[in-house]
């Protein structure tokens, strides 16, 4: 690794060049997404920067753990053989997909509705008693119509990489709610396989213990 | 006679030889057009796919689904499960097909996504060449896991959908092939008949995601 000269002005910039570039983030808002007018900006309103920081409470601080830049996760499978961790390197990017309050939602207080997406560069998995495997970029899980035949490429052509992670985030009188729709390869449904979260020990290379059957 | 008109006759009959060996079929090319096969189908290459096979090729399968959609965790067990629901007067779901080039081909080019996510492992090939070397049989066990997906509504947009893997589909397949060889001496698949047996296991996670 270079060596980091201080100074204050150069903390930042040297932070930066020490880190590689695998934990940089990123914090944008999708402006459209369609194949010929996507766009994004870097998400500067308030209200749009708490529903970030919502997200990564409730959905990638309770799922994943950063380690050395890294996000990790554990996979409590249904036996011991399947189990083991998988990890996301950067840079990561977290995108606001801002979506319109319905008269209904309106009606029940809901003031901000929107999806937030973390997107990470590329995967790698260690399956118990297993080294790990060689990184891969990430797929999307989310298509368009019309992305469909191409192969599973990224629906968005202007976001950076691909999806690990997604949740609805709404803001209503009664504070705010996210529910997460998928974390690392589990759906709603499987988000229980994530927990406990992965131990020091097991990042350094013990067992992962099966999940329920 | 002299030593050179000898040495010209053996040239001459070799040369002929030599091309005639390029143009039959040997175990070891078989054993290619097979492999070369095989990984067009990973790989999701449909033009390949279709490509390797003759002109008049036919496929004839037939796929009995032993779960339906119930989720075991073994072939055995699939197997054990068959065997309950025909003795409860369940009849098993099995699907014969027939398919020409054409059909064939169209099927690779719409199919090929799902190919590239399939783990295919092949544990058993036998080939036979036939003593004239213009065909060969070729008997292949293949076991194939799929994921089975379902979209959903990602709430993004009308046209939207994320997607979400309910389980994984292992198939076991018997193929007996026909190999020949065209007008130019390449050798292609002219025929495929396959019996393959498919249940469902917990999935198999997308190293992808």
């Amino acid at each position: 690794m270079r060596a980091c000269k201080l100074g204050a002005v150069a903390v930042l910039a040297g932070l930066a060049a020490c880190g590689g570039g695998h934990d940089k983030e990123a914090l944008r808002t999708v402006k459209g997404y369609e194949v010929g007018s996507c766009d994004s900006a870097e998400t500067t309103d308030a209200t749009e920067l708490e529903a970030i920081a919502r997200f990564n409470s409730e959905v990638r601080d309770s799922y994943f753990v950063r380690d050395h830049g890294l996000l990790t996760v554990a996979n409590h499978e249904r036996d011991a053989g399947g189990s083991g961790l998988r990890q996301y390197r950067g840079p990561f990017y977290t995108y606001v997909h801002l979506q319109r309050v319905s008269e209904a939602e309106r009606a029940l207080g809901v003031d901000w509705n929107g999806m937030v997406f973390l997107h990470a560069e590329s995967v790698r998995q260690r399956r118990n008693g297993e080294d790990w495997s060689d990184w891969q970029r990430v797929r999307t899980r989310n298509f368009a119509d019309q992305t469909r035949s191409t192969g599973g490429l990224t629906r968005w052509q202007c976001l950076m990489y691909a999806e690990i992670a997604w949740a609805d985030v709404q803001h209503g009188h009664d504070g705010w709610h996210v529910t997460t729709d998928a974390a690392s390869v589990y759906d709603q449904t499987e988000l229980e396989r994530l927990l406990p979260l992965p131990t020091a020990g097991q990042l350094a290379g013990n067992p992962v213990e099966a999940g329920k059957p | 006679m002299s030593p050179n008109f000898f040495r010209a006759a053996a040239l001459c009959l070799c040369l002929p030889l030599a091309a005639c060996g390029e143009k039959l079929l040997t175990e070891e090319r078989v054993t290619k057009l097979i492999d070369a096969a095989d990984m067009a189908y990973v790989k999701g290459d449909a033009t390949k796919i279709c490509n390797l096979r003759a002109r008049g090729f036919t496929l004839q399968s037939s796929y009995t689904d032993l779960t339906a959609d119930r989720i075991v965790d073994s072939l055995a067990d699939a197997e054990e499960l068959a065997a309950k629901r025909e003795a409860d007067g369940e009849k098993l779901d099995t699907r014969n097909e027939t398919q020409d080039l054409k059909e064939f081909c169209f099927n690779a080019l719409t199919s090929a996504r799902q190919y590239a996510h399939a783990n295919m492992q092949r544990s058993r090939l036998e080939i036979h060449v036939a003593a004239d070397g213009h065909e060969a049989q070729v008997l292949a066990h293949y076991s194939i896991r799929e994921p089975l997906l379902a979209e959903g509504d990602n709430g993004l947009g009308r046209n939207d959908h994320d997607e979400r893997q309910l389980a994984t589909r292992q198939i076991e397949a018997d193929d007996e092939t026909r190999v020949t060889l065209n007008e130019d001496g390449e050798a292609l698949i002219a025929s495929t008949t396959s019996k393959a047996r498919g249940f469902l296991v917990p999935s198999d996670r997308d190293a992808r995601l």
